[in-house]
């Protein structure tokens, strides 16, 4: 609460969050319209019927951006579980024992950083095949390597402090280490990088389905701008099938930066100092300036 | 959406494309002309969504391709606007020996652009090479000679062609086929052809192709431009333009774009979508039904061992009853088009479509009568059981193939009369292993969906049903002998009225047996500026292989 107190950018995107996942919970009872169901014609145009007009395929656009909100937030959800059990585990793994486990997994890390995201996930999501589950593989995959980093940073600094060194004299096991003080310790960093993931999952999920490598017959906010630009939309003047998405798609991108970096920003210790820290916006004068003479 | 039709039809309709070309020819001055004022001179621009994937056409694919080829290689024939044979490189045609030996008198006194003389023996040396190499590196053009035994130019201006069975499309394949310039493409050729595929055949240091036919082509760049100059030394009538130019576009939506603001003249298949803006722009829109056509696949391998009720012609009836054809056009054609019957659509001419055949329309009463009829009872879910088991199939959908909104309309309409549809989404190439399946035996799929572009002459649409192309075109299982014999018969019948007969019989067969349901067919749209006028449109649009008449009676009229 206190971050919240401190960081209005942090309300702003907690709230705005909040809107649509409620929105997506509650998809069944706010749609005016089947999404599935035709309603209109092709590219009818904003009406009291219809406020956000229909689409290509004479489907009500707003139930669409509710109907694909759900969607486009589960595949963006389930994206983030897979990175953050993925980073998480290789980060808390390799920064815990350190040694060859250390060097092994951080050396795949590598491998997976430097791989141009996108790119991959065309050709990975082109060969698996058009799904959501393959959608979510993909992202969760390549996603899960900033986590890592971040998260084996702190475990080492974590695994040093004397309470842990205690525990381990004592006899502890490892698992009741990792478990017991080191995954308290890490929590809100993964939290943090949960929501920062959710962001870019969503957007990829778009990408993706934008160029047409998503589930076609899925209803996401990206198949509905892929369709959009399918059917000449944009010099059709249909502007109502194509703008409405890509803000829904913004809205909560911006969302998650701004909760994800706020929570960042309070619980990261490395992060708090100011001098090296770019999001505090604060720069610490080395000396107090005094004019020349 | 274009390029997507091309691709998507993928295997099927690119090499449809390839080997099938038609052409119309109508005197210089086209069909739309009207009181407009003919203004000589000026470079038309077009713009295509699509792309040309090779001048060689050896290697080419693209529907952009063959066009291009019509306009800077002669052929023997072309069609008329009437989609009728009509004269090109020759003059005239006479069969002899019971439709074995074809003879063509050629135009007399014609040059390449290069200033090389054009004569019967250039095209009596494509043809020979093409049989020489057809199992090698002129496989792609070997299926428009089949059953060619010799080609022989008896004289400069005569051509003779001697099969070893009378062949009665000798003229609609010939027509497709580029005749190109022995003294360019012979040292190609050579030693089984092994250069002939690597080839470029685009202008090199600042020379143009050696054409043949209304313009040459000067400069190539691919997926970006082609630009083509009169060709002084052409044989036929001289165009009123100097030149064109194609531009290639990524995307429809930027070249709608384009056209709107001016920075081309006109465009072939027009999205349905951009019809109304392009219209209020003040451009002309026409609207010419087309070859294309959508297609809902029965699996009818007699063997399949599963779900064996859709082998049943009243359960496929009751299918075709359930959807709503008239909705799939007005969604997804935008009303550009018409529900379908028959597999030779009615647009590709020559009178081959039969008019007995109409499509049967939307009742779902009648549906569900009919599956009640047969005791598949409706279950607690609302699905049918049949044969112990609920009407719930999977369907095999080619992303880069099929219709997403119409195969939405038609999960609904089936769902309304109790029978579940899921996609499965694949792209062409998996879509088509998955159709095979397993091995090549067409076991396991139940249901897909897909296009084709056929051709003028039907016999390419025909030969995909039988037995003979499984593996190959057939993309349904459909076997039967009867109609392999009728397909045998029509390929060696030189006499119109008996062919035309023979195609009838085999179109009610397919329709009487359903391996398809033919959704629809599609219109092609055409659009262009003010300013210009006299283009031929076709089934294939103003720039099509049909024929040179589109751009040679194509004009500026300010």
């Amino acid at each position: 609460m206190r971050i919240v107190r401190e960081r209005p950018a942090a309300t702003v995107g907690a709230v705005l969050l909040a809107l649509f996942v409620l929105m997506a919970v509650f998809a069944q009872w706010l749609m005016p319209y089947d999404p599935h169901q035709q309603v209109g014609p092709v590219f009818g145009t904003p009406s009291t019927a219809h406020p956000l007009g229909l689409d290509d395929g004479g489907y009500d656009v707003l139930s669409l951006i509710i109907q694909g909100g759900r969607i486009s937030m589960e595949v963006g959800f389930a994206a983030t579980v897979v990175a953050i059990v993925l980073g998480g585990g290789v980060g808390i793994l390799s920064g815990y024992f350190g040694g060859a486990t250390d060097t092994v997994l951080m050396r795949i890390t590598d491998y997976f950083l430097v791989i141009p995201d996108i790119p991959l996930m065309i050709i990975i999501a082109a060969v698996w095949g058009p799904s959501l589950g393959h959608i979510v593989l993909v992202i969760g995959m390549l996603l899960w390597t900033g986590t890592a980093r971040v998260i084996r940073s702190q475990v080492k600094s974590v695994r040093e402090r004397v309470y842990v060194q205690r525990a381990r004299s004592l006899g502890a096991s490892h698992t009741r280490i990792i478990l017991r003080h080191v995954l308290p310790q890490v929590a809100p960093l993964l939290v943090a990088n949960t929501v920062l993931t959710i962001a870019v999952a969503i957007f990829d999920e778009t990408a993706l389905a934008f160029l047409g490598l998503s589930d076609p017959t899925a209803i996401t906010w990206g198949t509905m701008i892929e369709h959009a630009f399918d059917r000449t939309a944009v010099s059709a003047g249909a502007w109502w099938a194509v703008v409405p998405p890509g803000v829904a798609v913004s809205l909560v991108i911006m969302a998650c930066s701004l909760l994800g970096q706020a929570i960042e920003d309070a619980t990261n210790p490395r992060l708090r100092v100011a001098h090296l820290s770019i999001r505090g916006f604060r720069i610490r004068p080395v000396r107090p300036a005094r004019a020349e003479a | 959406m274009t390029s997507k039709v091309m691709l998507g039809a993928g295997i099927v309709a690119a090499l449809a494309l390839a080997t099938g070309c038609a052409s119309q020819s109508s005197p210089p001055g086209g069909n739309n002309n009207g009181s407009h004022k003919v203004v000589e001179g000026g470079t038309l621009r077009l713009g295509s969504a699509s792309s040309i994937d090779s001048m060689n056409p050896f290697v080419a694919l693209n529907q952009d391709a063959y066009s291009t080829f019509e306009y800077i290689y002669p052929e023997l024939v072309q069609y008329n606007a009437q989609l009728q044979f009509a004269p090109d490189f020759a003059k005239s045609w006479s069969t002899s020996s019971g439709g074995k030996v074809w003879t063509f008198k050629t135009q007399p006194g014609a040059k390449w652009s290069d200033g090389q003389p054009l004569t019967a023996k250039d095209a009596a040396w494509t043809f020979t090479t093409i049989l020489d190499l057809a199992k090698t590196a002129a496989g792609n053009q070997a299926a428009t000679l089949t059953n060619l035994k010799t080609a022989k130019a008896t004289d400069d201006n005569t051509l003779v062609l001697t099969y070893s069975v009378p062949v009665a499309n000798v003229l609609s394949n010939l027509q497709q086929l580029p005749i190109l310039p022995e003294h360019v493409w012979s040292k190609y050729t050579a030693n089984n052809g092994k250069a002939l595929k690597n080839y470029a055949n685009t202008p090199t240091d600042g020379q143009p192709v050696v054409s043949g036919g209304p313009f040459e082509l000067v400069k190539f760049q691919k997926d970006q431009i082609a630009l083509f100059k009169q060709n002084p030394d052409w044989y036929g009538p001289k165009p009123h333009i100097d030149g064109y130019g194609i531009q290639f576009f990524a995307n429809d939506d930027a070249m709608v774009t384009a056209l709107k603001n001016g920075q081309i003249d006109a465009v072939e298949a027009l999205p349905a979508t951009s019809v109304k803006t392009v219209r209020q722009a003040g451009l002309t829109v026409t609207q010419t039904p087309g070859e294309e056509f959508h297609d809902f696949i029965f699996n009818s391998n007699p063997k399949k061992p599963k779900n064996r009720e859709l082998l049943d012609p009243k359960v496929r009836e009751a299918f075709e009853y359930a959807i709503n054809r008239q909705q799939i056009v007005k969604v997804s054609q935008l009303g550009a088009g018409q529900p379908g019957s028959s597999i030779v659509p009615p647009a590709s001419g020559g009178g081959w479509f039969d008019k007995s055949l109409s499509p049967i329309s939307y009742n779902p009463a009648k549906a569900n009568q009919i599956l009640d009829g047969l005791g598949y009872k409706k279950g607690s879910n609302g699905i049918r059981v049949a044969n112990g088991h609920p009407m719930n199939y999977q369907l095999i959908f080619p992303t880069d193939g099929a219709d997403q909104r119409s195969f939405e309309i038609i999960q609904n309409d089936l769902s309304a009369v109790g029978i579940k549809i899921t996609p499965r989404n694949m792209d062409g190439s998996a879509a088509w292993n998955a159709t095979i399946a397993p091995n090549g035996k067409y076991l396991n799929f139940d249901l897909s969906m897909w296009d084709w572009v056929p051709l003028v002459d039907p016999d390419f649409i025909l030969s995909a049903m039988t037995c003979g192309s499984w593996n190959n075109w057939n993309d349904s299982g459909y076997c039967n002998h009867a109609y392999d014999r009728l397909y045998a018969a029509q390929a060696v019948a030189t006499n119109p009225a008996k062919r035309h007969q023979i195609v009838d019989q085999m179109q009610q067969m397919l329709y009487r047996d359903k391996p398809y349901i033919v959704l629809d067919y599609l219109d092609i749209i055409d659009s262009w500026s003010k300013g210009w006028s006299g283009f031929v449109e076709s089934p294939q649009g103003l720039y099509n292989a049909l024929s040179k008449d589109s751009l040679v009676s194509a004009h500026r009229t300010s």
